[in-house]
């Protein structure tokens, strides 16, 4: 399989699947074959993801949080959680790449009014990061994204740790009321990658009582550190007494931790080194 | 009225006995009295603030609602619907916005003063030369809610310390992380507004069959309404400034009482509330409740109770 | 008893009430006339306190009313405005015992005694069998009589009416005229009621003032008001009095 697809022919054999399979799909964009010259991203995930994979050159555009990597940050910026859409129209690009879990109702209607074609990329688990990077890939016109996406693939699953006695991990996103990351989310993936139990038994972002937090403390609660500040995480614990003795309660890089792109193999070795350390 | 009383009473104080019983977690009374530090953490330092602050700001709201209806002679005015909750809300989530929170005290001021501009600006905007309009009054609430949310949104939006995430809290109102310095802030103020209405019971009582006939008898009107209206204002604003907006419980609670008991001032006064509080008790603990580990917001039920209501009464009354 | 000195009311830049002067007597039936806005109504509300006169001075057994508490002023003097109506349903008992609040200390529950006059007022009122009744469950007429009740509770020396006629049919009307007139009688108090309606004005009344403008036009005994030639000046419109009636001429 895998020197199928380093020789040239299966490369092209694989994008042409790909192109059927993504025509196949009504709603969806289909990628051209030369892939797009000028697109705009709609997501920090995707940007690093168009970059990770040699493709930033053609991008013409992003949302305001695409700050990463470094290239990414003076192209021309559309919006935050509202993209604009004269803005984007006033790009001239030949495609929009919008996340699912992100995109504002309507988008799709404005763009196809203006006659701009749309791509939705999914990225709700971790699972999804590879192959939406070989669909970013195939939008850009990169033939080579299966290889990035195999690597990808490859170097979560050697972030992967089976843990004697896992620690009870909890995420949180929000203080007051509490919010954490329930399973069969991107973080919760990313906890379960590293050996970690989840804390939260619940599926999605569910808000979690103060009772539960005392009556089963986790053994570490991550917190991004962006979103939530230092004061805010030192309110919460004062209001759930005896959780500091039981729980490190470490800040981490939200942009790293929160964005299902390349980087997130980063954040499993964070998140490794931090449970490596008992 | 003292049996009322002592119904009232005994409702509560089952409505709490309920509320201190069950939770997310499930604590057992022999670990409690054995000496476990993690339930009786969870007793006395989560569970036990939370329920009585649910039974103070429920007390309150009552209170609020029928001060109001007294005064406006209004059976729909609530503090709520008015827009004096979302007065107070508008201010203390600005300061909250704004890092104001850090110091002991201010957050609650400026609900205070939002809840007092509110209450003004609903005044004014209803007044007819001597009466107040009822339609007028609602769609005044209407509009000053709208400005009021507004104000929160882009207070969280431009707000450096806080995103939008946390506007909803105080638009959905919640009892979470409650502590004991909020339970006596609020019980103190409640105190004291409920002692200066008793002072002034009679003469309110005495509004409801005009202002000019109230004159006529002896009650000095004016007086009355600074102390009635400044009360109310006072203690809304207390309790949106430490649950967010609870809507409707100043609504329905003394149209209940006034179902089943008299439509007497002094008689609702003390027994909405009790049945405000007993309310909140119920709803919170249902919101705790319902789902596992996961709390549903409180002003999520009082609403689905409080609308149907507010819309069979609207009907009855035109 | 009830004296106003050269009283003057204004709202604002316009003139209520000019300079007048009238003093009311123990045991009369007097009926305050006149076309609306002439300032029936808010010389009554002088005279229950309900407004301060902009000059001038209102008197009640030769002390200013400004030397009365409010509550000892509220037992001498009741008041029935024009429209009064409690924002709650309430039962005709409730409403009328609330009349003894001038009695009541601030902490007070109305005892035996506010239930008794109370009961007293609803039979002088023939309403006694509205006592249980909601005031919803009424019409007008027993409303009404209900009110008066509840101002009678208090058991007051002066009585002040505005418009009691006002939203009654014809044999209310009538029947609560002959009920002022019995009040009078029976308690000895003064009653003053405003009215539009120039014949049930007079139709029972002791004496008639007639207001114009904000001024006393005319104050005199009903036979010398209800005349062609004083009603056509005062009024500006032509009538014949038939039987004690007026009946307004075409022409």
């Amino acid at each position: 399989m895998r020197s199928f697809i380093t020789r040239p022919s299966g490369r092209v054999f694989v994008c042409a699947l790909l192109l059927t399979f993504a025509a196949c799909r009504e709603k969806e964009t289909p990628p051209s074959l030369a892939g797009s010259q000028r697109a705009v991203s709609l997501a920090p995930n995707i940007t690093e993801l168009a970059f990770a994979v040699g493709a930033g050159k053609r991008l013409v555009g992003t949302d305001d949080f695409s700050d990463n990597p470094p290239a990414a940050k003076p192209l021309p910026k559309v919006g935050g959680t509202q993209p604009n859409v004269e803005k984007i129209i006033a790009l001239k690009p030949d495609l929009v790449l919008a996340s699912t879990s992100s995109a504002p109702p309507g988008l799709e209607s404005s763009l196809r009014a203006a006659h701009i074609p749309l791509a939705w990329i999914k990225t709700d688990r971790l699972a999804d990061v590879p192959g939406a990077m070989t669909i970013v890939g195939a939008h850009l016109g990169v033939l080579d994204a299966p290889v990035y996406a195999a690597r990808l693939r490859k170097d979560i699953d050697a972030q992967r740790r089976q843990r004697a006695h896992p620690p009870r991990v909890m995420f949180v996103v929000w203080t007051n009321p509490l919010y954490v990351a329930g399973r069969e989310t991107f973080v919760g993936d990313l906890l379960e990658l590293c050996g970690a139990t989840n804390a939260v038994t619940v599926n999605s972002w569910p808000q979690y009582s103060l009772e539960s937090l005392v009556a089963n403390p986790p053994d570490v609660i991550l917190y991004p550190n962006l979103s939530v500040k230092p004061q805010a995480m030192k309110e919460l614990l004062d209001a759930a007494p005896g959780v500091r003795d039981h729980a490190r309660v470490i800040a981490v890089e939200e942009n790293v931790f929160v964005r299902p792109g390349p980087r997130v193999v980063e954040a499993a070795r964070a998140l490794n080194a931090i449970l490596d350390q008992r | 009225m003292k049996r009322a009383v002592a119904i009232m009473v005994l409702l509560l104080a089952i409505s709490i006995a309920l509320a201190v019983s069950f939770g997310a977690t499930s604590l057992s009374w022999r670990a409690i009295f054995a000496g476990d530090e993690t339930a009786r953490t969870i007793l006395f330092r989560i569970r036990l603030p939370r329920v009585l602050l649910g039974a103070l700001v429920g007390a309150t709201l009552a209170v609020a609602g029928v001060t109001f209806q007294t005064l406006l002679r209004n059976p729909l005015a609530d503090p709520f619907i008015l827009g004096v909750s979302g007065g107070a809300a508008a201010g203390a989530a600005t300061a909250t916005a704004f890092g104001l929170a850090a110091y002991r005290g201010v957050v609650p001021a400026i609900a205070f003063i939002g809840a007092c501009g509110a209450t003004a600006a609903v005044f004014t905007l209803a007044r007819r030369r001597d009466y107040v309009d009822p339609t007028r009054l609602l769609l005044s609430g209407l509009v000053l809610n709208a400005f009021f949310s507004a104000v929160i949104l882009i207070a969280f939006s431009l707000s450096k310390q806080s995103d939008l995430t946390a506007a909803l809290r105080w638009m959905m109102g919640t009892l979470f992380g409650a502590a004991w310095s909020d339970v006596a802030l609020l019980g103190v103020l409640l105190a004291v507004v409920v002692i200066a209405l008793a002072f002034v019971a009679n003469d309110l009582r005495m509004l409801a069959f005009g202002e000019d006939d109230a004159r006529s008898r002896g009650v000095d009107v004016e007086r009355v309404k600074w102390i009635g209206f400044g009360a109310s204002s006072l203690v809304t604003g207390a309790a949106v400034a430490v649950s967010g907006i609870i809507g409707f419980v100043g609504l329905l609670v003394p149209h209940l009482i006034r179902l089943v008991w008299r439509r007497d001032f002094r008689y609702l006064l003390p027994l909405s509330a009790l049945g405000g509080a007993a309310l909140v008790v119920l709803a919170d603990l249902l919101a705790r409740i319902a789902v596992s580990t996961t709390e549903l917001p409180i002003g999520a039920f009082t609403a689905l109770l409080g609308v149907p209501f507010f819309l069979s009464l609207l009907r009855r009354s035109r | 008893m009830l004296a106003l000195r050269n009283v003057s009311f204004a709202y604002g830049p316009t003139d209520a009430l000019r300079d007048i002067s009238v003093v009311f007597g123990a045991n009369q039936l007097v009926a305050l006339a006149g076309p609306n806005g002439s300032g029936k109504s808010t010389l009554l509300k002088l005279a229950a306190r309900v407004a301060l006169p902009s000059s001038g001075e209102v008197a009640y057994d030769d002390r200013p009313l400004r030397d009365w508490p409010a509550k000892e002023y509220a037992k001498q003097v009741g008041y029935l405005p024009q429209d009064t109506e409690p924002a709650f349903p309430m039962r005709a008992i409730d409403v009328v015992v609330s009349g003894r609040a001038p009695f009541l200390g601030r902490f007070a529950w109305e005892g035996e005694r506010d239930f008794a006059e109370a009961r007293k007022a609803l039979e002088l009122c023939d309403a006694t069998y509205l006592a249980e009744r909601y005031l919803d469950e009424m019409s007008g007429g027993e409303r009404k009589r209900v009110f008066l009740a509840r101002v009678l509770a208090g058991t007051p020396r002066v009585i002040l009416l505005d418009e009691p006629f006002a939203a009654l049919d014809v044999a209310h009307v009538q029947q609560f005229s002959r009920l002022l007139r019995d009040i009078v009688d029976r308690t000895g108090s003064t009653v003053v009621f405003a009215s539009h309606d120039l014949n049930w004005a007079a139709a029972y009344s002791d004496r008639m003032l007639v207001m114009r403008e904000g001024t006393l036009a005319l104050d005199a005994a009903p036979r010398d008001v209800m005349r062609t030639e004083v009603v056509s000046e005062l009024f500006g419109f032509d009538a014949r009095i038939s039987d004690g009636w007026l009946v307004p001429v075409q022409r």
